[in-house]
Order: structure tokens, then C-alpha cells, then sequence
């Protein structure tokens, strides 16, 4: 509970930490500090005011409560005098965290008493708080921290700092904001505010002066697991006496672990970046950047670590410090976006509660390595610290980093195959890494870190698919290697399933990398996938949801680009694939855990089906039970019944593309229609993808996502598709549908009887080769993806062969789930469409559009024969000669069109001399009856005033050359 | 410079049964019937404005003159 608390706290602790810092400060203000207390509690006074006034959030309430108990607790043991001041500082000290500063010293007051009840309020309160408001706070307290020297203004300053540093720490881990509250508060109390200082500016000199401090700031930074156990420990300290523990201990300790980390077998890389780390920290640093800095969070961590090792041991860590810095810098940016969506980050929470509890249970699965080296940290910070509470911490954090280190191991050696071995090999191990790694996979192989998290994210993708990986090591693993890796080379989809396994990085990540690209809808899917994984057979789940996650992301980024439908494209699939992830992930997981990846495709299929239908849950049962069976059969089956019920057509399309995939290349077919969906999407899309993983991983990822690019499109829908893994086949139908309905949407009204439509002409498509070409072709008229989509879709069913079935069950579930969302509510109609449309192909879509159009005109034309506004109005004006209002419009139209009806009624009275055509005789009688003509008047007059030379010409005979008269004066 | 009135619209605004066919050059005269139809119309609204002290000619300016003129353009 306590982990899940905490990884749900971690934003909310940040906050929580803030507001309750500020009410500690105080108290340890009065304490430790009278002199300072009175006019800072004055000042703060002030401050406290403001705050009632301004915050009103109910965890703010309970960390002032819990505060206000803590206060009695120290004024009672303190002098009388002292508890006002308490109360004042703490007042202060809420004023402060508001502006972040104060609320170091708070921490390191009340440490004794609060340090726990704090904890325990900040899990509570928590879910309130937003990491975005630890971000603002952080950024200002960095300033402050700069800008301050004195001692209150070195507090906050400090605060600022350590606020800095957990904000880089929340984006990435949010126990690092709690840490770097923390730490404020213990540098104050230790009067570090020298070492904060230093820290702020120099992080190196922070090792020397509180080494403790920085190493956590920098394990806050860099690794998630690093953050928490330096939160802990920071929280240890200040509650202990962070004096009292030297920072010489720290950083032997911290050696210590390291040389444990470096000699267990848990992580190559570790080792060997340690090994850089020590030998030449900077070399290592930048190494791992370059190499991991996308693909690995793993490696940051390690960079993280190593640099806390590093302070103590020289100077060449300020390098990597701040190389860190910039990396714990652009997670936090990162995660501030992540933190832009609340939901996202609660969901982190879970997820990292979840991934401690797997933590926990790798670090009692993995070993002795693992356990020493935990044992060790906690040692060293029981140690140092000297409290149960840190202990506690230091347990989770070193849990988390012997899970990174698992990860990582796993990532190196491969993860994949040892952990996946069970229900990874079978899905990624062949599916995934023959076609997507041959693109993807080279990725992992690049850098050893980095090979790690592009693994993880390529066989996640194909995982998820993999399932096993998330479900046998853990959230842990996947997420900090995945979450990197998978984020940028599936651009979205592929990276959120992984990240969202990876739990605590995956939401940072794939949070950031999805919102770039796809936006809150994919992120939804993916968060509820990455909650899911952990609490259930994160294998089948994992799948499951990269499927939706994918789907939605892809069709949203594909329409995006390609149409104008974008919003209602991700809107559709994100809600189809909400429902359909959560029922049918279950249901999968729960089945069959090997089978989980191909069950998880294949469930997918038929819960979308089912989603879309709205019988979910019973067709889910049968999917469910279908997928016990054979995944490929069940698939089937559960896709031909969601087809069934919601449209024949769709039925026999999905079907058709699951014959081609089982037959030829079932399973590169399905490749191939992610591989087109994602190129489509992809070059589009993956630039900007790329871009989030760059900026995340920075390294490897990056580079591996651009040369997939330069070598070719195909390359790069391979990777994707490969990372897609499970869900590649998923995305093209998706995208296909997607397409088709944004262009019925977009040409015709009707935008579900044209998504339908569409679907259909899409499943057509896999059919039969010359559909598909048919469809690519209006598909470009839409959009350019469609056809690149086809085309990958020969590509891969020629070169790939071994995903077909799996993928191929996933495309059609995810196709099935975006029409099924899409045509629900015109089922009946749609099929008739269907039918219809297939014949049309995609020609048919375009010619909806124009044809409405035409309708509309035309209908507009004889519900309003008048004439148009434009020319009774500019007449009206030319001869008004004056301002004319534009409301008497409304009027003319009226008063013109009884003139015409008259004029009509009188022409026809001209024309009842027999005959049945108007001519101009009669127009002319007629204007001499209505008195527009007359004798002193002729018509002529007025042709040759009012009318033009063309008409005159036509009414007035005229000689021209030769002695031709026109026209024929005859008449008169 | 007047708009040329687009002939189709006019034309079919003009026949009121389908059997009904317009001249060559009819069209034209209603042409000329719908100017001078506007033009009347356009200066006893200004009147009937500029009578209401009000330099702007607006609906009910208009309308209340429109009633007069249908009357007079009745054939």
C-alpha cells in the first residue's frame, strides 16, 4: 500500500509535500531557528493568509490540518512562546511553497514528527495535486534558488532547487519532487543552504559539501528509482539528522551499491557505464546519451546513479551532472506535458504503485544480485538515515532500480526472448523481431542501453503482443526500456503500450511522445492499458491495449494529416478503443497468458467487434472463450460474429483479410496493413514521433527512427509495423477506415453510412489486390497514406509471412472496432452501403460528396429560384443611391418573388394569343400596362438607359457593315 | 456598371409552366422589366426614407412601398 500510495502520491505528494513544508518549516523554524521566527512569522503571516484565501483544495486542507497537529506537537515540546511563531512560519512556509522556496526548510523541522504523517497525507491528498503545479513551483524555485543567498532566501532558493529537481524527478518520477522537498528542507536544517546553492549552480560541489543530497537529486533526476529511494533517504535524513549521516558515508554507500550493481549480473550496461562513469564519468555520460538517451531511461538512471556516485569520487561528474540535468530537464518538460493531463499522471501513480509491487516481487524473484545491492542501499540508508521510513523507501527505490537493472539486463541480453520466453518468443520473438526488428529491432542492437528500450519497445509493441514481458518481470523492465524505446519507434501507439507496461516512465513518456503525435486520445487508451497491465496479466493486456492504444493514435494521426476529419477519427477510436481494451484486454489475459499476445490480438478484434456493436460483454464472453481455443480460430470467429452483428460486410472483409493473412501471409498481411497504416501515418506522423523520442531518448531511439526513415518508407512501416507487433495489422484497417471515413465523413453528411462504406471498400481492398489499388487511389485523392498503406500491404504480405494470423486477427479487431464505432448507429443502412459502395470502390466516397453537393445546389436552386442576393442587392443599391441597409434583403427577396410570380402569371396572359413562347412583344405590352412604358417613354429609351450593349443589341436593330440590319427589324 | 441578371435564374423564374417557352430577346426585356422594377422600387424607398428623415433606406422602408408597387406592376 505504502508504494502505491507513494507512486500515487508522487505528484500529489510534490504538492502535498509543498503545502505541508511550508507548515513544517515553520515549526522547525520555531525550534531550531527563534531568531529567524519572528519576523518570518510575521512575513508569513502574511503568506498563510493569502493561502487560506487562495487555496482551498481539500489535500491542501488536510496537509494544514496534519500540519496544524504537527505544530501542536512541536510547540508543545518546544517552549510556549514558540508555537505562534510555529504557526506563523508555518503559515510562512505555505506562503513559500506557493512560491516554492520555503517549503525546504519545513521538511527538515518537523522531519521527526511529520516525515511520515506527511507521507501518508500526501498519499492521501495527493490525487488532488497536479504535477503541474510541483512544475511551476519547481521552475520559479530554481530562479529563487539562484537569486538567493541569505539563509530564508537560501531555503527557498534551495526549495527552488530541489523543487527544480523534482519537478525533472516528478516528470520522470514523482517521489523525485517529494525527495527534492525533501532535500530542501534537510539542506536548510543542516544549513546546506550552501550545498543547495552549490548544488543549484554546481551539482558537483553538492556531492562533496551533502553528497547524500545530490546523489539523490541526481538519482531523482536521472532514474525514477534513483528518485525514490533519494526521496526516501532525503526524507530519512531530514527526519534523522541528515548532519549527523556524513555525505562521505553516501557516497561510499553509494559506491558500494554501485560495485554491487556493476558486479551483479543484473545489468551489462550498468557495468559498463558505471565502469565509464568511474573511469571517465563525462565519457560514459555522454556515451550513454548518445547511445541510450532515447532508447534508455534505463541508462539515464544509470547515468543518474553513476553520477551520484561520481560527485564524491571527482569533479568530472559536474559534466554529467549536467548532462543529466538537461536529460532530468527534457523528462521533466516532458513530463510536464504528461502532467498536462491529470488523468495520465494519476494513472502513473497506479502504475508505479503497481510497478514497486512488481519491484517487489522481481527483486524477491531476481536474486541475490539484486537483493544484495538492495540490501546494501537500504543498509547504507538505514544506516545514514536511521529510520524505518527511509528504510521503507530505500526499499521501493531499490526495488525499482533492481528493476531497472532487470530491464535493462533484459534489454541486453534480451528481454524479449528470457523474459518474453513466455508468451513473448512466441509472438515477438518471431513475429516481431523477424519484420518489425529487422527495421526495429536493429535498434536494440545499436547500443547495449539503448538495445534495451528499443527491444523493449519493438517486442513490446510486437508484445503487447509480448504481454509476457510486462506480466513475468514486471511493469518495471518494459517501462523505463519500452516506455523510451517503444514510445519513439511506435510513434504512439507501439510506445504507449510499452510505456504504459514500463508504468512510472511509460506515463512520461508515452504521455509525451502520444501527445505530440496523437494527442489525449491516445493517451487514454494507452494509460488505461498500462494501468491494466500491472494489476492483471500485464502480458495480454499490454497487447491488447498497444492494439487500441495504436489504433486510435494512428487513425487519429493519420486523419489528421491526411483529412480534415482528424477530431472525429481519434474521438471514435479512442472511445472504441477505451471499452473495447478494457473488456477484452481482460478478458485475454485472464484466458490464456501465452496465448495472451495472439489472444490479445486476437480478443481485441472481437471485443472492437463487440464494442462496437454494444452487446460488449456477452460477445466478449465469447471472445473470451474463443480465445481459450485457438487464438487464430477464435480470432476469427469472435471478428466473423462481431461482423456478423454489426455488418455482414464487414463480416466477410474481415474475414477475407484473415484468409489472406492465415493463407499467403496472414501474418504479413497484417504486418503489412500496419506497416501501411503506420507509413501512411508514419512519415508524417513518425517525424514528429521521432522528434518526441529524440527528445526523450535523444540518442539511439532517435537515430534508429531516422535512418528507418532514410532507408525507406518501407523500412520504417516494417519497423513500425514490427513494433506494432500484435497490433500492426489493427492499425491499417484502422487508418483505412479511418480514411474512409473522414472522406465520407468529410464529402458526404452522412459521415457513419460513409465510414461504413469506407471500412467496407477497405476490407475489400485486402481482398483483392485490385481493390486495394482502386481504393489506394481515391485513398489519395483523401489522403496519400492510403495508397503507401497498400503498397506496404504487398510489401509486407510478400516479405513477411510468420505475424500473419496474429497481426492479421489484430488488424481485423482493430478495422472491426473502428467500424463497428463508426457504423453502429447506421448498421442497417451501412451494409446496404457496403454492398453498394464495394462495387463503386472507392470512387464512391468522392462521388458522395459531389453528388450531395450537387443535390444540395440544385435543391437550393428550386427551393430559392430567385435571384441571388448579390444581384438584387447591387442593383437595389445602384438605383437607391443611398445607403441601403443590408436587412432589407430579407425584404426584396419577398417582394421579388411575388413580382415574378405576377410577371409570370402576365406573361403567360401575353402569351395567350396561342402561343406558347414569350416574346418580347409581350414583355414590351406588358411593361406598357404596368406604366413603365409609355408614349412619351418608348422602350427604347429605356433599353438604351437601363440594359446593357449585349442586350441592347439583341432588342434595338441596329445597321452594321455591309448593310446588315440586327436584328431583323421585321416585327414593327 | 449594373450586374448582368444571370439568364438562366431569370428564365426560369419566368416560366411558370413547363411548356412555356421565352423568346430570344424576351429574356432581355424581363431583364429590362426587373430594372426598371427595381429602379421605381429603389426610389420610392428612398423617398419613403428620406420622408422618415432617414438618409438609410431599410426593410421596413421597403416594405412599406413594396405593397404600392406590386400593385402597379400588375399587368
Amino acid at each position: 500500500m505504502d508504494s502505491v500510495d507513494e507512486d500515487l502520491s508522487a505528484r500529489i505528494l510534490l504538492q502535498n509535500v509543498i503545502q505541508t513544508e511550508s507548515s513544517r518549516s515553520p515549526i522547525t523554524r520555531s525550534a531550531s531557528q527563534a531568531q529567524f521566527q519572528s519576523p518570518v512569522s510575521r512575513v508569513r503571516h502574511s503568506i498563510r493568509l493569502r493561502r487560506s484565501d487562495v487555496g482551498a483544495l481539500t489535500p491542501q486542507e488536510a496537509l494544514k490540518q496534519s500540519i496544524k497537529k504537527k505544530l501542536r506537537e512541536s510547540t508543545s515540546r518546544s517552549s510556549l512562546p514558540e508555537p505562534p511563531s510555529k504557526r506563523w512560519a508555518v503559515s510562512e512556509g505555505v506562503g513559500k511553497i506557493n512560491t516554492p522556496a520555503p517549503a525546504t526548510a519545513s521538511l527538515l523541522y518537523d522531519d521527526d514528527i511529520t516525515p511520515r504523517y506527511l507521507l501518508r497525507g500526501i498519499l492521501q491528498t495527493e490525487p488532488e495535486t497536479s504535477l503541474l503545479v510541483q512544475d511551476r513551483p519547481v521552475r520559479k524555485e530554481p530562479e529563487l534558488s539562484s537569486t538567493n543567498s541569505s539563509l530564508h532566501s537560501n531555503r527557498p532558493s534551495t526549495g527552488l532547487s530541489d523543487l527544480d529537481l523534482h519537478d525533472m524527478t516528478t516528470t520522470v518520477n514523482l517521489s523525485n519532487t517529494v525527495k527534492g522537498l525533501s532535500r530542501k528542507r534537510p539542506c536548510r536544517s543542516l544549513n546546506i543552504t550552501a550545498f543547495n546553492r552549490q548544488l543549484e549552480h554546481e551539482e558537483k560541489d553538492l556531492s562533496s559539501l551533502s553528497s547524500a543530497s545530490p546523489s539523490s537529486i541526481t538519482f531523482s533526476l536521472k532514474t525514477p528509482f534513483m528518485d525514490i529511494r533519494t526521496e526516501k533517504r532525503r526524507f530519512q535524513r531530514k527526519v534523522a539528522n541528515r548532519k549527523k549521516i556524513c555525505p562521505e558515508e553516501f557516497d561510499e554507500a553509494l559506491r558500494n551499491r554501485q560495485a554491487a550493481m556493476g558486479g551483479g549480473p543484473e545489468l551489462s550496461v550498468r557495468e559498463d557505464q558505471q565502469g565509464l562513469s568511474e573511469t571517465v564519468r563525462s565519457e560514459g555520460f555522454t556515451l550513454g546519451l548518445s547511445d541510450l538517451t532515447a532508447p534508455d531511461i534505463t541508462h539515464d538512471i544509470i547515468t543518474s546513479k553513476t553520477e551520484l556516485y561520481a560527485p564524491p569520487d571527482g569533479t568530472a561528474t559536474t559534466f554529467t551532472i549536467a548532462t543529466q540535468d538537461k536529460d532530468t530537464i527534457t523528462g521533466t518538460q516532458i513530463q510536464r506535458e504528461m502532467g498536462g493531463m491529470k488523468d495520465e499522471e494519476e494513472k502513473d501513480m497506479e502504475v508505479v504503485g503497481e510497478q514497486n509491487e512488481y519491484t517487489m516481487e522481481i527483486d524477491n524473484k531476481d536474486g541475490e544480485d539484486l537483493a544484495v545491492d538492495a540490501g546494501q542501499r537500504e543498509a547504507l540508508v538505514r544506516q545514514q538515515e536511521s529510520k524505518s521510513q527511509t528504510e521503507e523507501v530505500a526499499d521501493s527505490r531499490t526495488g525499482e532500480d533492481e528493476e531497472l537493472a532487470k530491464s535493462q539486463t533484459e534489454g541486453e541480453v534480451a528481454e524479449s526472448p528470457t523474459e518474453g520466453a513466455v508468451a513473448e518468443s512466441p509472438t515477438e520473438g518471431a513475429v516481431a523481431e523477424s519484420p518489425t526488428e529487422g527495421a526495429v529491432a536493429e535498434s536494440p542492437t545499436e547500443g547495449a542501453v539503448a538495445e534495451s528500450p528499443t527491444e523493449g519497445a519493438v517486442a513490446e509493441s510486437p508484445t503487447e503482443g509480448a504481454v509476457a514481458e510486462s506480466p513475468t518481470e514486471g511493469a518495471v523492465a518494459e517501462s523505463p526500456t519500452e516506455g523510451a524505446v517503444a514510445e519513439s519507434p511506435t510513434e504512439g501507439a507501439v510506445a504507449e503500450s510499452p510505456t504504459e507496461g514500463a508504468v512510472a516512465e511509460s506515463p512520461t513518456e508515452g504521455a509525451v511522445a502520444e501527445s505530440p503525435t496523437e494527442g489525449a486520445v491516445a493517451e487514454s487508451p494507452t494509460e488505461g492499458a498500462v494501468a491494466e497491465s500491472p494489476t492483471e496479466g500485464a502480458v495480454a493486456e499490454s497487447p491488447t491495449e498497444g492494439a487500441v492504444a495504436e489504433s486510435p493514435t494512428e487513425g487519429a494521426v493519420a486523419e489528421s494529416p491526411t483529412e480534415g476529419a482528424v477530431a472525429e477519427s481519434p474521438t471514435e477510436g479512442a472511445v472504441a478503443e477505451s471499452p473495447t481494451e478494457g473488456a477484452v484486454a481482460e478478458s485475454p489475459t485472464e484466458g490464456e497468458v501465452a496465448e495472451s499476445p495472439t489472444e490479445g490480438e486476437v480478443a481485441e478484434s472481437p471485443t472492437e467487434g463487440e464494442v462496437a456493436e454494444s452487446p460488449t460483454e456477452g460477445e466478449e464472453e465469447e471472445m473470451t472463450e474463443s480465445q481459450t481455443e485457438d487464438v487464430a480460430d477464435e480470432g476469427r470467429q469472435v471478428v466473423e460474429k462481431g461482423l456478423t452483428s454489426q455488418s455482414f460486410v464487414h463480416n466477410a472483409m474481415h474475414i477475407s483479410r484473415r484468409a489472406y493473412c492465415s493463407e499467403g501471409g496472414v501474418k504479413v498481411a497484417g504486418v503489412m496493413e500496419g506497416g501501411r497504416g503506420y507509413k501512411s501515418m508514419g512519415a508524417e506522423l513518425h517525424p514528429t514521433e521521432t522528434g518526441c523520442a529524440g527528445r526523450r531518448s535523444e540518442g539511439d531511439p532517435a537515430g534508429e527512427w531516422h535512418s528507418g526513415p532514410e532507408v525507406g518508407a518501407s523500412e520504417s512501416a516494417h519497423s513500425r509495423t514490427v513494433t506494432l507487433g500484435s497490433a500492426p495489422p489493427s492499425p491499417l484497417p484502422q487508418e483505412d477506415e479511418l480514411e474512409g471515413l473522414s472522406r465520407t465523413g468529410t464529402s458526404l453528411g452522412n459521415e457513419e453510412m460513409e465510414n461504413s462504406m469506407p471500412s467496407l471498400e477497405m476490407t475489400f481492398v485486402p481482398e483483392n489486390n485490385a481493390p486495394h489499388s482502386s481504393i489506394s487511389s481515391l485513398h489519395p485523392i483523401t489522403a496519400q497514406s492510403p495508397a503507401d498503406h497498400e503498397e506496404d500491404w504487398d510489401d509486407v504480405e510478400e516479405g513477411d509471412g510468420i505475424q500473419s494470423e496474429e497481426l492479421s486477427m489484430k488488424t481485423p479487431a482493430f478495422v472491426r472496432e473502428k467500424r463497428n464505432a463508426l457504423p453502429i448507429d447506421p448498421l442497417a443502412s451501412p451494409t446496404i452501403l457496403k454492398d453498394l459502395q464495394p462495387s463503386v470502390s472507392a470512387g464512391a466516397a468522392a462521388a458522395v460528396k459531389p453528388k450531395a453537393v450537387r443535390g444540395k445546389r440544385t435543391g437550393s436552386a428550386k427551393k430559392d429560384p430567385g435571384l441571388s442576393k448579390s444581384y438584387i442587392m447591387s442593383v437595389f443599391k445602384h438605383f437607391a443611391k443611398t445607403k441601403v441597409s443590408t436587412d432589407v434583403y430579407p425584404v426584396l427577396k419577398e417582394i421579388m418573388e411575388l413580382y415574378f410570380d405576377r410577371l409570370a402569371d402576365d406573361m403567360m396572359f401575353a402569351a395567350h394569343a396561342k402561343r406558347k413562347t414569350i416574346e418580347v412583344e409581350d414583355v414590351e405590352l406588358l411593361m406598357r400596362r404596368q406604366g413603365f412604358v409609355t408614349d412619351s417613354m418608348p422602350v427604347n429609351v429605356l433599353i438604351e438607359k437601363y440594359l446593357p450593349m449585349e442586350s441592347r443589341k439583341l432588342l434595338i436593330p441596329m445597321a452594321t457593315s455591309g448593310n446588315y440590319v440586327i436584328p431583323k427589324p421585321g416585327r414593327k | 456598371m449594373l450586374k448582368k441578371v444571370p439568364k438562366a435564374t431569370l428564365k426560369s423564374l419566368m416560366r411558370k409552366k413547363a411548356n412555356t417557352r421565352i423568346g430570344t430577346a424576351a429574356d432581355a426585356m424581363v431583364e429590362l422589366n426587373v430594372l426598371l422594377f427595381l429602379h421605381s422600387l429603389a426610389e420610392e424607398a428612398r423617398t419613403k426614407a428620406f420622408e422618415e428623415k432617414s438618409a438609410t433606406i431599410k426593410a421596413h422602408h421597403v416594405k412599406a412601398v413594396s405593397k404600392k408597387l406590386l400593385k402597379r406592376a400588375r399587368g
